[in-house]
């Protein structure tokens, strides 16, 4: 059974496991695929107004399903390997392990914010940025520059405490757990502020580009199940059923033809959080 | 549980499913020469978001046209997109390139390159991605590659 760790309690030969797995899914062209896949969910979303991946309800269920697939990925290359989550509430500095150059690497030069050290630096030459919005070939961060704070544990908490999954009108703006842990209810909040605070690749469209996007959401994931196992009475998710233009709880999200938010439920059929 | 394969699941993205929307998508992000400036610049911040903008910022020359309804016409052929549920549809060109650009209901604008936080006006969002970009050139969005 898969078990997702503290990217912070991770052994050094866990750390390199872990890189050299994604360095050999990158090679093999696989991890360029889930980049431009998230692009187009993206672009779909903003530009359909049928929200699926990001701004509904199955942004959460939609996430937990393409982490499950590049887990599935780096598995087929070892399979010790799970995705590590990034707790940024309390590894909130620059300074933070999952920075260090045994894992992600750090910062971005100021010249422009080129990532210099670490496995996905692109002097390392085993990163080029290929599904692009800017004709950068670099892996490029400026941490806490647009942002200077990360989310902190009383406004997860303050997230947590919602008894209610999601509302109507189920989009920007909804009262509610998922769009609260988005971000979608203020402005550079929770999941939004975390893209925005790494920027780089983080801060657009092509979000995969950088490693930490993984870390990231197997937190906002994990956050999905601390909320479930908090409201153990709650609907699990919501919509139920009728809703135009949302993914309801068994209507199939694309791009899968046979994954509902309903199989995405319990996370346990899939991994555990240690 | 049965789990869909990486060729599956890209499979299923750029099937038929998908393939109205994609077109439009492509349709309208496609790259075309920008517009003549024919619009002067407007003080900082007096901008509502259905105007046109075109100056220089950072040494970038950013330009916006508004494209739905009646403010469709500088731009061309993209106005037959599919755009349920968003409204306005407006395109924004860095230095001639076009930076994709969306509107979230009432809560603002992002692009492509600050995909995660919200602008009051699509101008906002352009002058964002050129300090984004740090001399960096857009690259339009192509859902082939
Ligand atoms: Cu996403
Ligand atoms: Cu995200």
């Amino acid at each position: 059974m898969t078990v997702r760790k503290n990217q912070a309690n991770l052994t050094s030969a866990e750390k390199k496991a872990f890189v050299d797995a994604v360095l050999e899914v990158k090679r093999i062209g696989v991890y360029d695929e889930f980049v431009a896949a998230h692009r187009l969910r993206f672009a779909l979303d903003m530009n359909t107004g049928v929200y699926v991946g990001h701004f509904g309800p199955s942004f959460l269920p939609w996430h937990r399903k393409f982490l499950i697939d590049f887990e599935n990925e780096l598995q087929n290359v070892d399979p010790s390997v799970s995705i590590p989550y990034w707790d940024w509430t309390f590894d909130n500095t620059v300074a933070a392990s999952v920075w260090a150059p045994d894992l992600l690497g750090g910062t971005g030069r100021p010249l422009d914010d080129q990532v210099m050290d670490g496995p996905f630096a692109y002097s390392a030459g085993k990163w080029p940025i290929n599904i692009q919005v800017d004709s950068r070939p670099f892996l490029a961060r400026n941490l806490a520059y647009r942002v200077p704070t990360l989310p902190t544990r009383a406004e997860v908490d303050a997230a947590l405490a919602m008894p209610t999954y999601d509302s109507a009108p189920f989009r920007d703006g909804s009262a509610g757990f998922r769009s609260t842990l988005e971000g979608s209810a203020g402005y550079m909040s929770m999941h939004n502020r975390v893209h925005t605070w790494v920027w780089g690749q983080m801060e657009s469209s092509v979000s995969p580009n950088d490693p930490v996007f993984w870390l990231h959401h197997a937190f906002v994931d994990k956050l999905w199940a601390d909320w479930h196992a908090l409201h153990p009475t709650s609907a699990e998710y919501l919509p139920a059923g009728g809703t135009v233009d949302v993914i309801d709880l068994n209507e199939t999200m694309p791009p899968w033809t046979n994954t509902t938010p309903q199989s995405m439920l319990d996370h346990t059929l899939f991994y555990t959080y240690a | 549980m049965s789990q869909l394969t990486r060729r599956q699941a890209v499979g299923a993205v750029t099937g038929a499913a998908a393939a109205v929307a994609l077109t439009g998508v492509a349709t309208a992000w496609a790259d075309s020469a920008p517009a003549k400036g024919k619009h002067e610049g407007a003080a900082p911040g007096g901008r509502g978001k259905d105007e046109s903008f075109d100056e220089v910022f950072q040494g970038r020359r950013i330009q916006g046209e508004p494209m739905g309804g009646a403010g469709g016409h500088a731009f061309g052929h993209g106005e037959h997109r599919a755009h349920r549920g968003h409204g306005d549809v407006y395109r924004v060109l860095i230095d001639g390139r076009e930076l994709q650009v969306m509107r979230h209901g009432k809560s603002g604008w992002s692009s492509a390159i600050n995909h995660y936080e919200r602008f009051a006006t699509p101008l906002d969002a352009a002058r964002t991605a050129v300090t984004s970009l740090k001399g960096a050139s857009v690259v339009p969005f192509d859902p082939n590659v």
